[in-house]
């Protein structure tokens, strides 16, 4: 496997005696789908803005599609990642959402019938065609996030960083964006990080890194990790339904196994009911 | 205070090419001390709606009552000082609330702005950021130069400091981590219960509706479509795929569990207990 992202003992602080991420280190594969959860300052958009050269660490290296990202570098490794930061408001550059999600296009040398065609394509898939006309700051909450994620997909970049861009989606925009990303994720050619509180946009993620106080203190599958309900409990967070639920039932001697996600949950559940 | 909202249109933009009808005809009342959802899809009003409840934003045409003071598009800012000081309004985005140098001149601007003393101000500022579950030596911090979620925790606090007896909260738990959403919540809901305050909630998430909601407001493309407790609101099945809402995902659970295995369904658990307490009911033979 490929390493896209490369983040060797990271250690970076905004002031420099008191470090935000500590002695941080972790590797991401080309095609992978990484969720990171962590409590309310943990340090996840930090990290974000270190991958894209926002801030630089004081001590470590980021090493990005074979890259090592320094003030030289920077301008080609941005070309290859798409980022949604958590306000988009803070990001919007156009006068309307059809210049918006243009914007990012228009330094990749593509023709307008073609930059047009994608900008409609986009705005499609996450429902917002019928705005394009319209000033991005004057949209509402789940509006705007709709409009970053359109943009962002757009830009087709090999990494997509996703800072909370789904916060304000209401629950049939939150599963069309889950279902955009897992449309991408069985592409393979695209390197996904979804930074989230959302847990059960967690559940289908190739590997969940949790975070505590500026490190990892936990990583895996989404069915170990969340097999772990004390110790994410102990750091501010929580499991999804399906964990919390089953979990339950175990404790009633009902069901053996704690599982991760709802089908299987019905599955064995069903299965219990047969079984009667 | 009672709330009340009689025929309450809003337009953006009037008379320009950007022209937005937002709020059709919107009519309901809030008793005093109720705890109140608003929910609906993306765009279908909820923000416009409740930034009429402070005078943040007028309506086109209609009224709107705050106990006795009246919010109308001919109103005067006087009396909008008053109303502001009855009810707390925290932001969709939390940033556009914050402004000052400090977190805690920035969570004693309203009080002060309301004739509270210094040191009442300061006082309150220690007190409610640790209610919002942030430590007090945060308080001299740039507000600026904070997570998404203590950006939001701050937000929050400037209008506990200001004692509102009305709190409308614009889905106050986006980017809060589990607990903090927890803990967020269950302070307005001791606000609610123990003190008497009325709550106005927005938000998309249906298990808080479910758990926490005396009474639902269901938006849908600016026209209030629904409204009524918890439990009747997430009956009519119907009604709500047209608004494109969905159901708390215990309800949505169980609902899959019961055709699964052809099961009548004679109430969806709108909890996660609930949820086990059929399954349980189920699988041992007493549903
Ligand atoms: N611009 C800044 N200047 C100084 N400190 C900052 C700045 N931005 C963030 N911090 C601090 O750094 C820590 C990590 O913040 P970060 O934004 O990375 O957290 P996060 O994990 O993204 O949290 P959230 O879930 O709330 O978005 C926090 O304690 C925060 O107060
Ligand atoms: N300042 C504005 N100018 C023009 N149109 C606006 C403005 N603010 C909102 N709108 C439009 O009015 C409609 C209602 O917006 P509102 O913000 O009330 O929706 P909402 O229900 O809060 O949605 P969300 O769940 O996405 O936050 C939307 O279609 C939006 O595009
Ligand atoms: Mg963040
Ligand atoms: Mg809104």
């Amino acid at each position: 496997m490929r390493k896209m992202i490369e983040l060797k003992n990271i250690t970076f602080g905004y002031d420099a005696d008191s470090p935000v991420l500590k002695n941080y280190s972790l590797t991401i594969n080309s095609g992978e789908f990484i969720t990171i959860l962590g409590h309310n300052g943990s340090g996840k958009s930090t990290l974000s803005k270190l991958l894209v050269g926002l801030m630089e660490p004081q001590q470590g290296e980021i090493i990005i599609d074979g890259e090592l990202l320094s003030e030289d570098t920077i301008p080609t490794i941005r070309q290859k990642i798409g980022i949604v930061f958590q306000n988009p408001d803070n990001q919007f550059v156009g006068s309307t959402v059809r210049d918006d999600i243009a914007f990012g296009l228009e330094n990749k040398c593509v023709s307008y019938d073609v930059m047009n065609e994608l900008v409609e394509r986009y705005a499609q898939k996450v429902g917002m065609e019928k705005f394009l006309d319209s000033e991005p700051h004057y949209l509402s909450g789940g509006e705007k996030q709709r409009v970053a994620i359109a943009g962002v997909l757009a830009l087709g970049a090999n990494i997509i960083i996703l800072d909370e861009a789904t916060a304000m989606l209401d629950p049939r925009g939150r599963e069309n964006v889950m279902n955009l990303i897992h449309e991408l994720v069985e592409d393979r050619d695209k390197t996904i990080i979804m930074i989230t509180h959302h847990l059960d946009e967690a559940v289908k993620s190739d590997r969940i890194i949790v975070m505590n106080e500026g490190e990892i203190i936990l990583e895996g599958v989404p069915k170990e990790v969340f097999q772990e309900k004390e110790l994410l409990e102990s750091v501010k967070l929580d499991v999804p339904f399906a964990v919390k639920a089953s979990y339950e039932l175990k404790q009633r001697g009902l069901l053996k196994e704690v599982v991760t996600n709802d089908e299987e949950l019905m599955d064995e559940l069903c299965k219990l009911h047969s079984n009667r | 205070m009672q709330i009340t909202f009689e025929s309450v249109n809003h337009v953006y933009n009037a008379r320009t090419p950007m022209e937005r009808r937002a709020l059709y005809d919107i009519e309901f009342d809030i008793p005093s001390g109720q705890f109140v959802a608003i929910i609906g899809h993306t765009g279908s009003g909820k923000s416009t709606l409740i930034q009429h409840m402070n005078g943040l934003l007028k309506p086109s045409s209609g009224v709107i009552r705050i106990g006795e003071k009246v919010i109308q598009s001919t109103e005067k800012n006087k009396s909008l000082k008053e109303i502001r000081q009855h009810v707390g309004l925290v932001f969709q985005f939390p940033e556009y609330q914050l402004f000052e140098e400090t977190i805690e001149k920035d969570i004693m601007f309203g009080p002060l702005n309301y004739g509270v003393s210094i040191d009442e101000a300061r006082k309150r500022a220690y007190d409610v950021i640790q209610m919002v579950g942030l430590d007090a030596e945060m308080l001299g911090k740039s507000p600026f130069n904070l997570s998404g979620g203590q950006m939001r925790r701050v937000a929050i606090a400037g209008i506990l400091a200001m004692n509102p007896d009305i709190l409308v909260l614009d889905e106050p738990t986006a980017g809060l981590d589990p607990q903090g959403q927890y803990e967020i919540m269950e302070m307005f809901n001791l606000l609610n219960r123990q003190y008497g305050k009325t709550i106005v909630l927005v938000t998309h998430d249906m298990d808080l509706v479910a758990r926490y909601a005396d009474e639902v407001l269901v938006m849908h493309q600016g026209v209030l479509a629904l409204k009524g407790s918890p439990e009747d609101v997430f009956k009519q099945i119907d009604e709500l795929k047209r608004c494109g809402i969905n159901f708390p995902i215990p309800a949505q659970n169980y609902h899959t569990f019961a055709n699964r295995l052809s099961l009548s369904i004679d109430k969806l658990p709108l909890t996660t207990e609930e949820f086990v307490d059929q399954v349980e009911s189920v699988l041992c033979g007493r549903g």
